[in-house]
This record gives C-alpha cells, structure tokens and sequence, in this order.
C-alpha cells in the first residue's frame, strides 16, 4: 500500500480508536462501543489485507456484501470512506484537485473526491473493483474511470432496470457471474457452507435491525438521530458477527427505552424525516441541534428504512440475495422509477408520523434533486405533510453555510409550528 | 450543383422547423398514430413496423422555466428543454412515447413526464449498460415486450416479415448516410458539418421512406461530377460529446475556418453506424444492434468509445477535437479527461467546451474556438514547412 494511503488509513483508524477509548472511560450505550469496536475491526482489516494474503476489493453501494465475507475477500466502499475523511481534512483542496484533473465542477462532490484521491494514491489500492449498475450515473462511471487509474480486474453488476421478476431472475444469474468472476480473479472458490453462515448471520442481523427501525416508530422516539444515522456503516456489514451483535444491542437498547417510555430527548415536538442521503457533512451537528434546541426529532432517514422484513432463504441464496438488494430502499430512491420511490416514502412518513420531511437537494445529485417536486407534491397531497428542501452540497459549505442551514430549519419548524 | 444545394436547402428546413411540424401534422391528420422517442437506443424499427411515425423528441425552448420547476436547475438543459416543450403542449399530436433509462437526467425527466403530462402511451424499457451474451438476451426480452406494447397501441399483430420489412428500410438509410458521411473524408469534403448534421436529424422528424426517397437523390447529386460542391477548406475537427442537435457549434466552427468532418454524437455517427444483421431473427437482431453500436458514454467499458473516437480520428485525418459538454451532464463529463489524455498521447489537441442545450450559448464560447483554430492552422502550417 503506497505510504499516504496507509498513513491517512493509519489516522482514521486512530481516531475511532481514540473514540472507544474514551467510551470505556466512560460508558454510556454498550452499542456505541460496539459500533467503534465494528469500523475499527473493518478499517484494520482493510489496512491490513495486503500483508494478510486477501485481496481487496472495492464495491459500490448496494452490492451483496455477503458474497464478499463468504468470500474471505476484504471489502472496501470508497464512499463512506471518502465522507469520513472530507469531514476531518480539508476538503477545498481535493475539490481543487479534482478540478486540476479535469474533473467538471458540476459532478458529484463524493465522486470528484474519490477520484481526486485515488488520482492522488491517498486511497488504498484495490485488487478488484466491483460496482453496481443502477445506483447513479456517477457511481457507474467513477468506478469504470477508477479501472483505467488503477489497472485492476472489474466487474460491473448489472442491475437491471426492470422492476418484476423478469429483472430479478437477471439479477441472481448476475451475482453468480459476479462469484464467478471473483473465483477467477482471486484463485479462491466461494465455500457455500460459508455462504450459508454468512447468510444466517445477516437474517439475524437484520432480523434486530428491523425491531429497531420498528421500535424508531414509537412516540416519543427512543434513539438520537446521530446514533440512527451511522447504522448505515453496520448495515454494510451485513453477514458479519458484528453486524449481529450491534444490532441486537441497538434493538435492546431502544427496546427499554420504549418500555420505560422515554424517549431520546426530553422533550419531543417535532417528527422529522431525512428523506435522501444524510446531513451535510460539514454540518454533522445539526441534528443533536435541532434536538437540543427545538425538541426536533429523527425517527426514521433514507438509509434504514426496511419496510419488510424479507429472510435470505439459505436453500437459494442468490435467488433471496437479489431480492433483497433488489428492492433495497436505496435503489428505489436512487435507481428506480419514481412511482415506486414515491410510495415507500409517503408510506414511511404516514407510518413513523411524521410532522415534515427534510430532503436535501445536493448539488451533483442529479436523480435525487429532479425527485424533489414529485416527492413534496405526493406527500402533501396524499399525506398533507410538508417538506423542506436545503439547497446544499453535502460536502461543500459555502452552497449552504452551516449558519444558513440552522436558519432554513428554523423557518421550516416554524411552518410547523402554526399548522 | 443547384438540386444538391436545393436537397441539402429542404432537409436544414426540416431539420429546424418547429415541433410539431407539417409532417407530423399531416400524418395525424390522415388518421395515422406518432410515437416520440428520446434516446438512439430506441429501435424505430418497431414502431415503423407497427404503422406509426417514429419522430424524435428534442428541445427547442428558449427558457425553461416552467421545466425547472419540476427537475431542478441541475438537471442538464436537453433533459429540461425536452420537458419544458412537454409541459407547453408541443408533443401533445404524439400518442405515446418510447424511452429507457440512458441516463440519471434522461430517466428522472421521463418520470416527471408520466407523473405531470397526460401522454397517453408511456413506455420505459431497461438499457443494459454493457454488453455480453445474457444483456443482449436481457434486452431482447425487453424489445419483445416493447413489441407488444406498440402493437396493443397501433392495434395490430406484427409478423416476423414485417419487421424485417421495417429493418431493411432503417439499414438502407444508414447506407445511405453512411455513404454521405464517408465523402467527408475527402481532401476537400463535398458536404460540411453544419449541412450534414441536418441531414441525419431530417431523418428523425419525417417518414421514413420518403426521407430514403429524399436521400437517394442526394447521393445521386453527390455522385454527379458536374460542379462539384465543396465545402472549403480548413483545419478537420471532430465534435464529440453530449447530445447535440443544433447547429450552433458546428456552424461556429465552419464560419471560423474549421471543417468539422466527423463526429462522435447520437445525433450524428452514432446514429445510423453498422447494419442490422438481416440474417438473424429480428428482434435478437435488432438487440444485438443497438446494444452493440458505437456506444453513448452511458455504456461501459469506457474504452469502447475512446476506441471509437480514436478510430474516426484516424479514418477522418482529424487534426484537433472539440469535446462539448452539456453543463451538469454526469456521462460525457466524467469521461472527457480520460479521452483528453488519450487524444493529446496521439497527438490530436482537445478544445473542451461547456455549452448549455439553449439557443445563444455557443456565442460564449465562440473567442476559445476562434483560438483553437488558430492553433490547429499553426501547427498544420509547421507541419508542413
């Protein structure tokens, strides 16, 4: 691994160590420890893959992870890693950077980032490169472009766009081309008694994760928005003894919450909804926030959402596999048509309760913003629930500085209000 | 010399006369059927098998304002524009519309399409973004399906012969285009890049035959040796980039002293590339086609299409690039510094523009293509000293 990537690896890593640290000074939620225990665990086993004889393997969202622990192969998402990193570094530099590459401006800022870093070896070198066809235009290319910097083996998972069982049939003789592949590139052949264990592990994971986005419904809500919000980097664990073990604790955690009927902030008088992609990164206090100041709560954001409970059947497990990623939340937003977005998020709303939806209208997200009038207008006119829309890159600051995003809420909480 | 000038007059008016033009006009009235498509993935093929009028839908506002408020400002200005049209009642004479996921601007536009317009046809098949054996059989289901749907609409059953009826008509014209496209090779091309850009988009806004009809007689003129027309001389350039079917940027080339004698666009090459294999059934045919033509940015590996460019480039004796970009286009930008290095490492200088799909926007642009051409006469008048 070239030394800046180890190093810039090296300091991530530290600093979440530094973090569990200071919660076994001083404990507070067994979850939290086990949430640092969990990236700390992923992050090394990234640093250390090389050394350790597995390859590397780079995904995009919403590629079956699970193949990959069945796999023994070391899974790397560039995206979250490259989020933690802008929100610790500087990013001005990397979007300059980007630029100096020849990277327009108006593509995404995640995308332009992880390319400036990969252009600039801050990244750690893949052996593979495996993404998915359907989550957007820049996830598609990025990783097509990422092949020709690094001279490594792709795969393109293609997820078709064919919402029936005609593109689920596809998909499952995809992801066995996909093992395919990796049997190839790697010389390692996908035990499927390891598979199935894999599989067990992450029905039982998302077994606890679904009692905890239903127990995230109750009123008050029992769990902080910040501590909802980074299950998403468990959830891409899936298959994982850690993913199991954090879940059930969150779950246990909401679930006495519940019976003791407290909720995560004192007082709660607003329900909101964070409805695509995740508070601006250069904001990542917002919410505790709109907490603290205006009793605003998030019970429920666009990355754990799981409207059903659907078991991985371990007698067809790409079958059960595909459905699963199939019809992820994530792809209904970001890669299907919006009619079906439009459903699951007027739904969610009318089930958490919701008072108003936050949806931020980052800038290089192209789906996402042309979404916007169909998904306010539905949920106004089907649920009579308002939206606010921010403006905002969710890297950037100076789209929507931090001062201008409190206000924003403001303006909107106070909509609220006099409803 | 006057018929090619009078033929080549004709299509230009064709090519720019506003939607919905006579010909859409008359055929509606006859009582015949239009289907509009979007994208050169769409196999017209089918739609003219089934009787009705496949008629390409582009933008030709002036603002956008009503369409911004259903995509948003980021939304690249084709996928606006088109909309924006949509929402005044342009397309209103179409009965239906055939689309597939292209791109994240193109597939969102379409989903504010069925949401807020009130076509009555709305069809949307999936585009598999690479090509092997299962896509092309993943894509052949798709067309069957399409098939259907067009033939439920135009009220027929269409039989197999009537679909090759359909593709020998659409083969011949890209032998003939490509036959008009292939003079601009020439020392001293016959016909410029302005003129031949409105010949193909002539083909996407009228019947088909008797675009053909319209076409045979182009050649003929072009084959005729008396007054030979041609369309000056200059440094040769090929535009490549993001949808692009005014004139605007070609015309500002020429007039500067360029010749834009090849081109890497839907609305240009990549068109009418490659036959249809006639041998093959004709929807695995028409799969294996369109899937496997040269590909739009959207299609991966990026290679293929860098080997395209690359390939016109040699074929064409291009001396520099223009690669144009729609602002917020995620495909044709993200490629564009790769292509860049790739051309420079041969040699070929690369003019990058960020153009809007409105009217007026390459008069922005105009001062940095007046310099690269004097740049290119340069180095041709070293090269040759």
């Amino acid at each position: 691994m070239v030394d800046v990537a180890k190093d810039q690896l090296g300091v991530v890593i530290e600093g979440f160590r530094k973090r569990l640290a200071h919660r076994r000074r001083h404990p507070g939620p067994k979850s939290s420890e086990l949430f640092y225990e969990a990236i700390i665990k992923t992050y090394q086993s990234i640093a250390d893959a090389k050394e350790e004889g597995k390859p590397l393997v780079w995904s995009s969202a919403i590629v079956p992870v699970e193949i990959f622990y069945a796999m023994d192969v070391v899974p790397f998402m560039p995206e979250p890693y490259c989020a933690i990193v802008a929100s610790q570094l500087n990013l001005t530099g990397y979007m300059d950077m980007a630029t100096s590459y020849g990277y327009p401006v108006e593509l995404c800022s995640f995308h332009r980032l992880i390319l400036a870093m990969a252009e600039n070896n801050e990244l750690p070198l893949p052996d593979i490169l495996i993404h998915n066809s359907q989550v957007c235009d820049s996830s598609l290319k990025d990783f097509d472009l990422l092949s020709g910097i690094f001279q490594c083996p792709i795969f393109m998972v293609e997820q078709p766009f064919c919402f029936d069982e005609t593109g689920i049939k596809y998909y499952k003789k995809e992801l066995q081309r996909l093992i395919e592949f990796l049997e190839e590139t790697t010389q390692r052949k996908l035990d499927y008694d390891r598979l199935g264990r894999v599989l067990e592990l992450s029905n039982e994971a998302m077994a606890y994760q679904f009692e905890y986005e239903q127990l995230r419904k109750t009123v008050p809500t029992p769990v902080r928005a910040k501590d909802a919000f980074r299950t998403v980097n468990i959830k891409w664990m899936a298959g994982t003894e850690e993913a199991v073990a954090y879940f059930r604790s969150v779950r246990d955690e909401a679930a006495q919450m519940v019976e003791n009927q407290r909720g995560a902030i004192p007082e709660e008088r607003y329900r909101l909804y964070w409805a695509f992609a995740a508070p601006p990164m250069y904001a990542n206090d917002i919410c505790d926030w709109l907490e603290t100041e205006y009793g605003a709560v998030f019970p429920v954001d666009m990355h754990n959402v799981i409207l059903e409970k659907k078991d991985l059947d371990l007698s067809d497990p790409l079958g059960s596999l595909a459905r699963k990623y199939f019809f992820d939340h994530l792809i209904k937003l970001c890669g299907a048509p919006l009619k079906l977005a439009i459903e699951d998020v007027v739904r969610v709303a009318e089930d958490y309760r919701i008072d108003g939806v936050v949806f931020p209208a980052h800038l290089g997200c192209k789906h996402g913003c042309a979404m916007i009038r169909g998904l306010r207008d539905a949920l106004k006119e089907r649920a009579g629930i308002p939206s606010l829309i921010l403006d905002c890159d969710l890297l950037d600051p100076s789209i929507m500085p931090p001062d201008e995003l409190r206000r924003k809420f403001e303006e909107f909480l106070e909509i609220l209000e006099n409803r | 010399m006057d018929d090619l000038v009078k033929i080549l007059a004709e299509l230009k008016d064709i090519a720019e006369a506003p939607t919905p033009n006579d010909y859409l006009k008359s055929w509606k009235e006859k009582g015949g059927k239009a289907i509009g498509w979007f994208c050169t993935y769409v196999p017209e093929e089918i739609i003219y098998a089934c009787g009705m009028l496949p008629y390409r839908v582009t933008g030709e506002a002036i603002n956008l304002e009503l369409a911004d408020s259903y995509l948003y400002p980021n939304a690249c200005s084709f996928a606006r524009n088109c909309l924006e049209m949509g929402l005044k009642g342009h397309y209103d004479l179409l009965d239906g519309l055939v689309g597939c996921n292209t791109c994240d601007h193109i597939r969102r536009m379409l989903d504010n399409w069925e949401i807020y317009l009130k076509t009555p046809f709305l069809h949307i098949f999936g585009l598999p973004h690479k090509v092997t054996e299962d896509t092309v059989s993943f894509f052949e289901d798709q067309l069957s399906v399409l098939k259907e749907k067009l033939e439920e609409l135009a009220g027929c059953k269409l039989s197999e012969d009537a679909i090759y009826q359909g593709i020998k008509v659409y083969n011949r014209t890209r032998e003939l285009l490509q036959y008009i496209y292939d003079s601009r090779k020439a020392e001293l091309p016959p016909i410029s890049g302005t003129e031949t850009l409105a010949i193909i988009k002539a083909a996407t806004r009228m019947p088909r035959d008797e675009y053909n009809r319209c076409l045979e007689k182009l050649v003929a003129e072009l084959n005729s040796t008396e007054n030979p027309k041609t369309s000056g001389e200059g440094p040769r350039i090929l535009i490549c980039g993001s949808l692009l079917d005014k004139a605007d940027l070609h015309r500002t080339v020429e007039e500067m002293g360029g010749l834009v004698v090849a081109d890497e666009l839907c609305t240009g090459s990549r068109y009418f590339h490659g036959r249809v294999d006639e041998s093959l059934e004709p929807i695995r045919a028409l799969a294996g086609y369109y899937l496997s033509k040269p590909p739009c940015a959207r299609m991966r590996p990026f290679k293929r299409r860098f080997d395209y460019v690359l390939d016109l480039v040699k074929q064409f004796k291009v001396d520099g690039v223009i690669y144009e970009v729609i602002k917020f286009c995620d495909t044709y930008g993200y490629d564009r510094p790769s292509l860049k290095k790739e051309l420079e490492k041969n040699g070929i200088p690369v003019l990058e523009l960020d153009i809007e799909y409105l009217p007026g926007s390459i008069g922005q642009v105009k001062t940095r293509i007046q310099a690269f051409i004097e740049m290119l006469n340069d180095r041709i008048r070293c090269a040759q000293s």
